[in-house]
């Protein structure tokens, strides 16, 4: 655009050219309208150069037809002609900042835009550029192959992100941290932000993030910025357009008994008579084809010879090549985004729209759409209006069953069952009850019983339907000079329509139709009472929730002096309401439904045991209201020492805490020198240095801890049917608030220029009145576990960040490495009961004693197998003991356990390398976990009998006396004891180390100049190709276990995405 | 100005602000509507506890089957061992002192309601309910975790936890068998004049349900004039017989759910109980005569000519009936005429109840004239006709206590477990892990 004025300007007035004119202009941030003190103007012919003031102004001599480059270290050069000064007397002109020197120059704490120079606390910022080397449909799975100071921990993701900040502050409480979406906490589907909007994201890691976000920021804040206009900007639009393929996970991986072992346990469990109790049930419970096998074979139906024939084949049969071949396939994920800002001097505005269409490795479709318009007023020179509004809709379907989806009402699916023949026709799957009573069942007049999970998810279709409107506005009143006041207010609201739709030839269907039918015996009618036809289930969920919050922002600067205070209050209400219901005999084409009885008992065809007709019913309504008022204040002296103080109390509707309870006070001070700038102090290597320091003291309330009884109700006694309820949380009087306190201190710090840079950072962390889950008496209470003010811990650690520019010339290299450390230990911790069993385990509660990391892992003392029996042997007051009881209960004590370490990761980070050649860069980045354990899988004879869930250790079990000579996998007995089993799988066979290095990702970027192509409408253009999950470079346990991805987990496939971005 | 306004804020409107409730499904129970739906909790009330008939002697498993029980605990319960019958917390004591919790939070919310006129009616029903069902459950883990009642010994024997109050921090202790025993009968005398004489159905607690559970408890404190007395309170409200001939044989349900006999609701299960597993004893079987009905209702013939449990006395199949009914009722007031010796009425009771057993016109009644005869007559009958219905436990125990000689055998993978007379072991070990925690004394053994 303004290229097109220059030329215009150009033509227009030709015959000026030669004339000699003096201009001046003001050069200011186009980010906050400040004026730009110190930037350098060159005129372009005459190579004349000078400065703008203070005030931002420069005044400079030259030809009419010259052009002036304008520039700066910390801002986007701009060239523009000289006629463009003349026709005003002082004409404006708005930098862009560069994005490394956003990151130079301000924090954006969500509340305010900090001096990054005046600011004391612990913020992480991570620029568009770094999380743009990854692709994908969200963001915040990004951050871990590129943050300093935090890890995802998979293994406990499963309600919400994972995502850990500096290790966990709390013991039992809330572990997630917060999320910020544009200055307001966000409540939504993290899923639903297209990663295309984000400008950065700061991490809030230290006390001043609990201080400033109040309650629910004890964990970290995680602030995520958009993308927005800005005055004075030309139209720009940037277009992104990549494809992803993922390759299918290796189901290989998994370390399953194999078919032929898991035979040979069904032929001994079936001698040993185990399955009589299942055969003779009144469940008619399934079986297994090689038990039905065996059975045919006992009872003389089928000829020994053919029957081992048979369960042979079966040996040679593994259902992972089925899954393989049927179920899973590439992944292909398709993203398209376009941008566009631009700004006048009384107007920015920005629009962006996204469209993701994935494919996933099970052919579970989702597709998305993201809408995004943002705009800002200048109304007065006093008064600015801003607006927003985001829009995101989403579409998903379930595919086809992945492994480990596919079970049975005896366990897991075995290890040799297929679900195709060679031909690829279905094949029936023990599902529910065993084949030989489906066989026969109500003479062939019932519906086909018949479970087939090739075709069944033809037949079965979840269907999640998303929408999301967020809708912001701001007003910014300059009330006097320094002093501004805000208010904005956001309304937030997300449907989620779920329906999931079982055709009338799905197994759920005909199974639930089958079961609540009646066969007359003499005329072979069958009475229907759940209606033949589809069954669909219906849940809407609908969040809704308004922001409100009123700011006062004063910044003044007097002699050596500079105050930058603000004050607020913040109002906070979200309520949920959800319902969902089940439609019986449904037709999709017709939208006809057959009412059904669901107050009546009905006898179960099989079992004739009676129950009512499941009505899928459900209601719920939930409101989160949180009430806040924060203040924050620095004071800069001389530039070079910062002292800041921030306080906060939230207020919450949390239920049962007390009124006086309700509120909490959280507060924060820090401290920052700049070393540099102190007249004693010459280093001269140093271009930055700087220390900051902060302490605080945070609060924690977890809203499932009650300090009265409460109930919840649930439908109704179908007895009686009177309102239910069930006892949710039990009076617990005594509890308190957990308190976290934190001190953080930092040097930033910068040499040769720049060349070199980064930020040490160290901290520590004091917990009290930690909530800790203890055993208690269940005589008194019906739980096991309570949760108590019960322990106390201490923490601390480093957070390292390096950059280096290690060659510069032809071939730049670049370098940035985080790295951080982290370490933690009980102080306090009250348990009960001292006993072994309450210690050992995976590492994946707390097992929490003093001294010892708040998540550790212990095992049992093994004494090797018994060389005898093959009988694992454990130590009871040092002597070698098989009493099992004993070693399980009393008999250990927690000082007779092994310990092996932390569980989750003491030191960890990643490193990324780019290098860059003409148009040409690529990046590696790797990431590494050290100094855990982790406790792999071990095989349980129990699981292994009841539940067909073996590992393939089975094979190296103990069989003959010498054999405890080179296995630790006791012998088959039986019956089994259970207790010997957990002895077993609690024992120290199966910990691992879990240090790991993983090559995360690799991304080649090509950034040809198009320019000159498309008539100078291209203005930057980037073609880049990533490969994702490269898997493991290296890591420390010898069983072939990936530690991120242990036990049950598959590997997920490679990805690699193509992908090219263009700028207008 | 925001001072000014964060002080309003804060003063008024604020507090109705942070007083709205985060589910609206939550409550903290402080109304008679709360206090119902937590009696009403089925899943939790109505399901009852198991190790009594575990551990009597109604049934056997075969070595095949014991093998395969999954839980080493289980196995140790069936064998009578000493100790360590439970792999988890999800034991009988966890779901019978659940039910004691969710009581004594009934009757702590009660206490703080005072109920205007129109409510006064069903502050007393939910009163006399949560008293009958605590004391009906204490009775229970006293059958269990007690020795048999002795008046002349029970102040000195070791009873069982009574807990009453909702304050866990409270220590467990265990109180004398005797208050045990006091605590249940006043309980179950304190709950009759609250309760009403008719509810929907057996799963709501009536002043019948009470009466039967006081004949029952006094039966098995050998008070055979009051138990006597009750059983005829119960039978005179609520004398209901079903008449076999009218059931169905050959279904694995023959009872329909809330039958008529049915006087509390109780549903129990066990693996070692599990239709498929449990098969009926030996010596028992062959007491039911051709004609007598229970021979094809309780029962079916296993693919090798042993008799399994049909279960399903709770109106469902498959599982087992462990509340109370009007059979029960009609045998132990039969058993009190007979020992107060009044041979006529005892005859009448149990010839009135066997009449609905046999096949219709098959049936000659009892005449028995000798008194000790009769009463073991009626004791025979009784044991058949309240199979697997969680009382044969608690009858060993009471009438070993007055000689009866009872002793139970188990023969699993060669070895012979013998189980003699007022055993030790007739009281089961409490978990563990309870002893561990709250320092409680275990059973002697």
């Amino acid at each position: 655009m303004r290229l097109f004025i220059t030329i215009f300007l150009f033509l227009l007035i030709p015959g000026l050219r030669a004339q000699m004119i003096n201009i001046s202009g003001l050069v200011v941030s186009a980010h906050n309208n400040e004026p730009i003190e110190g930037v350098t103007v060159k005129t372009l012919q005459t190579g004349i150069a000078t400065a703008t003031n203070q005030k931002g102004i420069f005044n400079i001599r030259l030809q009419y037809n010259d052009s002036i480059s304008i520039g700066h270290s910390s801002y986007s050069g701009v060239v523009l002609p000289a006629a463009l000064f003349a026709t005003q007397t002082t004409y404006v002109v708005s930098l862009q900042q560069k994005i490394s020197a956003l990151q130079e120059v301000t924090v954006n704490t969500g509340l305010q835009l900090l001096p990054k120079e005046r600011s004391t606390g612990s913020f992480e910022h991570i620029s568009e550029q770094r999380l743009n080397e990854q692709v994908g449909a969200t963001v915040l799975n990004r951050l871990e192959a590129v943050a300093n100071g935090l890890y995802f921990d998979k293994k406990r993701a499963g309600t919400g992100t994972g995502i850990v900040v500096r290790g966990l502050s709390s013991i039992q409480g809330p572990k997630e941290p917060l999320i910020i979406l544009d200055n307001f906490p966000y409540d939504g589907n993290l899923n639903n932000i297209n990663p295309n909007d984000v400008e950065s994201i700061t991490i809030l890691k230290d006390a001043a993030a609990a201080s400033i976000w109040g309650s629910r920021a004890g964990n970290g804040v995680i602030v995520i910025t958009t993308k927005k206009g800005k005055l004075s900007q030309p139209l720009s639009i940037t277009l992104n357009n990549n494809i992803t393929f993922i390759r299918s996970p290796d189901l290989y991986y998994q370390q399953q008994i194999s078919s032929s072992d898991f035979i040979d346990v069904e032929s001994f469990l079936y001698s040993k008579g185990f399955y009589n109790s299942r055969i003779n049930g009144a469940a008619k419970a399934a079986l297994s084809p090689v038990v039905e096998l065996l059975i045919k074979k006992s009872n003389g139906s089928l000829p020994a010879a053919e029957a081992d024939a048979l369960i042979d084949a079966f040996r040679q049969q593994d259902t992972r090549h089925d899954f393989d071949q049927y179920m899973y396939q590439t992944a292909v994920n398709r993203q398209h985004a376009i941008s566009l800002n631009a700004g006048t001097n009384k107007m920015s505005w920005n629009f962006s729209a996204g469209l993701d269409q994935n494919i996933n490795n099970q052919d579970a479709t989702y597709n998305r759409l993201n809408l995004k318009a943002d705009s800002r007023f200048v109304l007065t020179k006093k008064l600015d209006l801003s607006a927003g509004v985001f829009y995101t809709s989403s579409q998903s379907q379930s595919g086809k069953p992945g492994y480990g989806d596919v079970s049975t009402s005896t366990g897991k699916l075995p290890p040799y069952i297929l679900f195709a023949d060679e031909n690829g026709n279905a094949l029936p799957v023990m599902r529910t009850y065993r084949q030989a009573y489906l066989d026969t069942v109500g003479r062939g007049r019932l519906l086909n019983w018949n479970y087939y999970p090739l075709e069944d998810h033809e037949h079965t279709n979840t269907e999640i339907a998303l929408q999301q409107t967020i809708a912001n506005i701001g007003l910014h009143y300059k009330i006097l000079k320094g002093l501004q006041a805000t208010m904005s207010y956001q309304y937030q609201q997300q449907q989620t329509d779920n329906n999931l739709l079982q055709t009338a030839a799905s197994y759920f269907t005909r199974n639930i139709t089958n079961s609540y039918s009646v066969l007359n015996q003499t005329t072979g009618v069958v009475t229907y009472r759940v209606p033949r036809g589809a069954i669909l289930d219906q849940a809407a969920a609908i969040q809704k929730g308004y922001n409100w919050r009123t700011q006062l922002n004063y910044n003044k600067n007097w002699k050596n002096n500079k105050l930058f205070a603000i004050a607020g209050a913040d109002v906070k209400s979200v309520t949920t309401t959800s319902n969902s219901y089940r439609i019986y005999g449904y037709n999709p084409d017709l939208l006809t439904i057959t009412p059904v009885d669901y107050a009546a008992f009905f006898p179960n065809y099989v079992t004739k045991s009676t129950s009512q007709i499941p009505n899928g019913l459900g209601l719920n309504e939930t409101t989160i209201r949180f009430l806040s008022v924060y203040a924050n204040v620095s004071h800069t002296l001389l530039n070079k020492y910062t002292v800041s103080a921030s306080v906060r109390n939230d207020a919450s509707n949390l239920f049962g805490i007390n009124t006086n309870q309700k509120w909490t006070p959280l507060w924060s001070a820090g401290a920052a020198w700049d070393v540099l700038k102190e007249k004693g102090i010459k280093l001269p290597a140093f271009s930055q240095l700087k220390l900051r320091t902060t302490y605080g003291v945070s609060g924690n309330a977890d809203p499932s801890r009650a300090a009265v009884t409460t109930i919840v109700y649930s439908s109704t006694n179908p007895y009686t049917l009177y309102p239910r309820a069930r006892i949710e949380q039990f009076k617990n009087a005594d509890l308190r608030w957990e308190k976290t306190a934190m001190w953080n201190i930092g040097l930033d710090w910068a040499l040769d220029n720049g060349r070199l840079k980064g930020s040490i950072e160290y901290y520590r962390k004091k917990g009290t009145d930690l909530f800790g889950s203890t055993a208690v008496d269940y005589t008194a209470v019906p739980a096991s576990n309570l949760v108590k003010n019960t322990a106390s811990m201490k923490g601390s650690g480093w957070d390292i960040e390096l950059n280096s520019r290690n060659t510069t010339g032809m071939v730049k290299w670049e370098t940035n490495m985080n790295l951080a450390f982290n370490k933690d230990a009980v102080t306090n911790f009250f348990l009960a009961s001292q006993n072994g069993s309450a210690f050992v385990g995976n590492g994946m509660s707390i097992s929490a004693a003093g001294g010892k990391p708040v998540y550790a892992l212990y095992s049992y003392r093994s004494a090797g197998l018994d060389p005898l029996t093959g009988d694992p042997r454990g130590y009871v007051s040092d002597s070698i003991s098989k009493d099992y009881n004993v070693l399980n209960g009393a008999g250990t004590q927690f000082s007779d356990l092994v310990y092996h370490g932390r569980a989750l990761p003491s030191v960890f980070g990643s490193m990324g390398n780019t290098l860059s050649w003409k148009k040409f860069s690529l990046t590696a980045r790797i990431m590494y976990k050290f100094g855990y354990y982790f406790r792999g899988r071990a095989l349980s004879y129990n699981l292994l009998f009841t539940a067909a869930n073996g590992e393939a250790e089975f094979a190296n079990r103990w069989q003959q006396p010498g054999d405890e000579l080179r296995t630790n996998v006791p012998s088959v007995i039986y019956p089994n004891n259970t207790n010997r089993d957990r002895f077993y799988v609690n024992s120290t066979s199966s910990v691992f180390k879990g240090d790991h290095v993983r090559f995360q990702y690799l991304t080649l970027n090509y950034q040809p100049d198009l320019t000159r192509l498309f008539s100078n409408r291209i203005k930057g253009a980037d073609i880049y190709i990533s490969c994702n999950n490269l898997g493991l470079i290296w890591k420390a346990n010898k069983a072939g276990i990936d530690p991120d991805y242990r036990n049950t987990d598959l590997l997920p496939g490679i990805s690699t995405s193509v992908g090219i971005k263009l700028n207008f | 100005m925001l001072l000014a306004l964060t002080a309003a804020i804060t003063n008024h409107s604020c507090k109705k602000f942070l007083d709205e409730k985060p589910n609206k499904k939550l409550a903290v129970p402080t109304t008679l509507k709360d206090a119902r739906a937590i009696l009403e909790n089925n899943s939790v009330m109505l399901v009852g506890e198991t190790a009594d008939e575990i551990s009597a002697d109604n049934y056997y498993l075969t070595d095949a089957d014991y093998n395969s029980l999954e839980e080493t605990g289980q196995q140790r319960m069936y064998t009578w061992e000493p100790d360590h019958h439970y792999d988890n917390f999800l034991n009988d004591w966890f779901t019978a002192y659940q039910k004691v919790y969710s009581c004594n939070l009934v009757l702590n919310c009660l206490a703080k309601i005072t109920p205007t006129a129109a409510d006064q009616n069903e502050w007393n029903i939910l009163k006399g309910q949560a008293l009958m069902i605590r004391a009906k459950v204490f009775f229970t883990i006293a059958n269990i975790w007690a020795p048999a009642y002795e008046a002349t010994t029970a102040a000195q024997t070791l009873g069982i936890p009574l807990r009453v109050k909702e304050d866990f921090t409270l220590t467990s202790t265990r109180a004398s068998l005797q208050e045990t025993f006091e605590k249940i009968v006043t309980d179950l005398k304190m709950s009759l004049p609250l309760l009403p004489t008719v509810g929907v159905n057996a799963a709501y607690p009536t002043r019948v349900s009470s009466y039967a559970y006081l004949s029952r408890v006094l039966l098995s404190m050998h008070r055979y004039a009051e138990a006597g007395l009750y059983a005829d309170s119960c039978l005179q409200l609520n004398s209901s017989l079903i008449d076999y001939n009218t059931l169905s044989a050959t279904t694995a349900a023959p009872f329909a759910p809330f039958h008529a006999e049915q006087l509390y609701y109780c549903i129990s299960w066990a693996p070692q109980l599990a239709v498929g597993r449990a098969i009926v004893d030996s010596t028992l079987y062959p007491q039911y005569e051709t004609e007598d009905l229970r021979r094809l209702i309780y029962f079916k013939v296993n693919a090798n000519g042993t008799q399994a449990y049909k279960g399903g006395y709770d109106g469902l199949a498959g599982s087992f009936f462990s509340g109370i009914a009007t059979d029960e009722i009609y045998l132990t007031r039969a058993e009190c005429y007979a020992r107060a010796g009044d041979n006529s009425r005892a005859l009448a009771d149990i010839n009135a109840l066997l009449r609905k057993r046999y096949r219709t016109g098959s049936f000659l009644p009892v005449t028995i004239s000798d008194n000790e005869a009769l009463l073991e007559f009626i004791l025979k009958e009784r044991r058949k006709e309240l199979v697997m219905r969680f009382v044969r436990w608690m009858d060993i125990k009471r009438l070993n206590k007055e000689g009866a000689n009872i002793s139970l055998q188990r023969k699993i993978n060669n070895q012979t477990y013998t189980l003699a007379p007022n055993d030790l072991r007739f009281a089961l070990p409490i978990p563990e892990e309870i002893i561990r925690l709250t320092g409680m004394p275990q059973n002697p053994r």
